[in-house]
């Protein structure tokens, strides 16, 4: 009886007791073909349920009994040949343990969605172009006044959030001449009420804390950051820190869970857009990405189809400033254009450099 | 008269030698086999006749189907395997041992 039998016996026990009755009652039938009556058969046979009883045991324990005998079989093995049976042990549990990691490195940082409300409806807008080499190249890059340009022209439809790149600046808090290290991101003021997210205490920034250049110095933290560098003090809020040449208030804690827009990097302190300083208004200074919530009703493809029009007009102005370059250049620069990628998962640099090597997985 | 419980033990042995003869038997076929053979000296009774057939099964000695006899009533018979013809020639030369030192004994006290 092979391996799968027994197993497949220990769990399939209804069939096995309808099995051995059958038995039972086709050796009745037979004794009383063979001219005992019903009666003495069936006192001869005994109690059905003890027989049963008894030969299930007998199968289940005998299942159990070739299992150990199987154990033991394959202890020894392991024993007779420690070093390949180390090495085999090894491998395995490397492989395991790889795959358990690469599948978590996946979920983390490619997989699992914001956690805000309807990451599905998250775009991110990317320059699509032929780089020099004659390859296609994507850039998700985008200056302020590009991404003003776009957002007029979906006034009303579409909600448009500028989110810079995350960087490193350096925080310092009253007493402090001390250098802190703090993960920052300039954002659109909007994106907290955009992302449904709530303050685990205070208030997050809103529209109105991002309408005129250098004046909210205001900053949200971190639940992470909150609870690293501060301990989850409630006194926080209200206190400032001076980071560049602004002194900037922190008006609140982000609840628990968001941490960013970019998976692999966690993000301590958000600022609006308005105080990032003169580069928002240089429009070739491409330090924030332009992501759009995409309303339901809507595709991707409708708005970007309406994007085409103010970026066509930036690229127009851009040729003009590049002087000195190829023809050929030139016509690179005017084929690029604007597509929608999904940002359900966020986006950052990370995702773009391990996706290929996670993959592979 | 048949006794209960006469097998002493030989049951196993009994059963693989009827199967080694007559392969395709039922439970109640090796009953009346051994009654008959044994000249209505041995006995195999339900509660250990099948119970050891399943005990065999499990084994490895014997193998089980079903089939549907002319009547049109299914039955379980068993045939020997190559492990239990193995079996066969072990359990019958233990036990020729065992009866010829049982035999000794009483031929020398």
């Amino acid at each position: 009886m092979s391996i799968w039998s027994r197993i497949a016996n220990v769990f399939r026990a209804d069939r096995l007791r309808s099995e051995i009755d059958e038995e039972l009652a086709s050796h009745l039938s037979e004794a009383v073909e063979m001219g005992q009556t019903p009666s003495d058969a069936r006192k001869a046979l005994g109690s059905v349920l003890r027989h049963r009883e008894a030969s299930r045991d007998i199968r289940v324990l005998g299942w159990l009994d070739s299992l150990r005998a199987d154990v033991i079989f394959g202890w020894r093995q392991l024993r007779k040949n420690k070093v390949s049976s180390a090495a085999a042990v090894l491998s395995l549990a490397l492989a395991i343990g790889s795959c358990t990691a690469a599948l978590w490195l996946i979920d983390a940082l490619l997989l699992r969605p914001l956690p805000v409300t309807n990451p599905e409806q998250l775009y991110v807008v990317k320059r699509q172009s032929i780089g020099d080499d004659g390859k296609p190249q994507v850039g998700e890059s985008c200056s302020y006044p590009l991404f003003r340009m776009m957002q007029a022209s979906v006034q009303g439809q579409a909600q448009f959030l500028a989110i810079s790149y995350a960087e490193r600046a350096d925080p310092t808090y009253d007493s402090g001449q001390e250098t802190e290290k703090a993960y920052r991101q300039y954002v659109s003021g909007g994106i907290f009420e955009s992302f449904g997210l709530r303050p685990a205490a205070g208030r997050l920034l809103t529209e109105a804390d991002d309408l005129t250049p250098g004046a909210h110095p205001y900053a949200v933290i971190s639940h992470d950051y909150w609870t690293r560098r501060f301990g989850q003090d409630l006194s926080v809020v209200g206190r400032t820190f001076r980071m560049g040449l602004n002194l900037y208030e922190i008006i609140g804690i982000v609840g628990k869970g968001f941490t960013g827009t970019e998976p692999g990097t966690i993000i301590d302190v958000f600022v609006p857009a308005m105080m990032k300083g003169q580069v928002i208004h240089q429009p070739y200074s491409w330090w924030l990405r332009a992501f759009v919530r995409v309303p339901p009703g809507l595709t991707a493809q409708a708005i970007r189809d309406r994007l085409d029009t103010p970026f066509r007009a930036f690229q127009d102005e851009r040729t003009k400033t590049l002087t000195g370059i190829s023809e050929e250049r030139r016509m690179q620069v005017l084929r690029e254009k604007v597509v929608l990628v999904s940002a359900a998962s966020g986006m950052s640099g990370m995702q773009k450099n391990y996706r290929l090597a996670l993959s592979s997985f | 008269m048949p006794k209960p419980d006469s097998l002493q033990g030989s049951l196993d042995l009994l059963v693989l030698k009827l199967l080694s003869r007559r392969p395709r038997l039922h439970g109640y076929a090796m009953m009346s086999a051994i009654k008959d053979w044994s000249g209505d000296v041995l006995r195999a009774e339900e509660g250990t006749l099948y119970p050891a057939l399943h005990r065999m099964e499990e084994a490895g000695w014997i193998r089980a189907e079903w089939i549907t006899k002319e009547t049109g009533r299914r039955a379980r018979v068993y045939t020997l395997t190559a492990a239990g013809k193995k079996r066969f020639s072990v359990e019958e030369a233990r036990w020729e041992a065992v009866t010829a030192a049982v035999n000794q004994v009483l031929r020398t006290v």
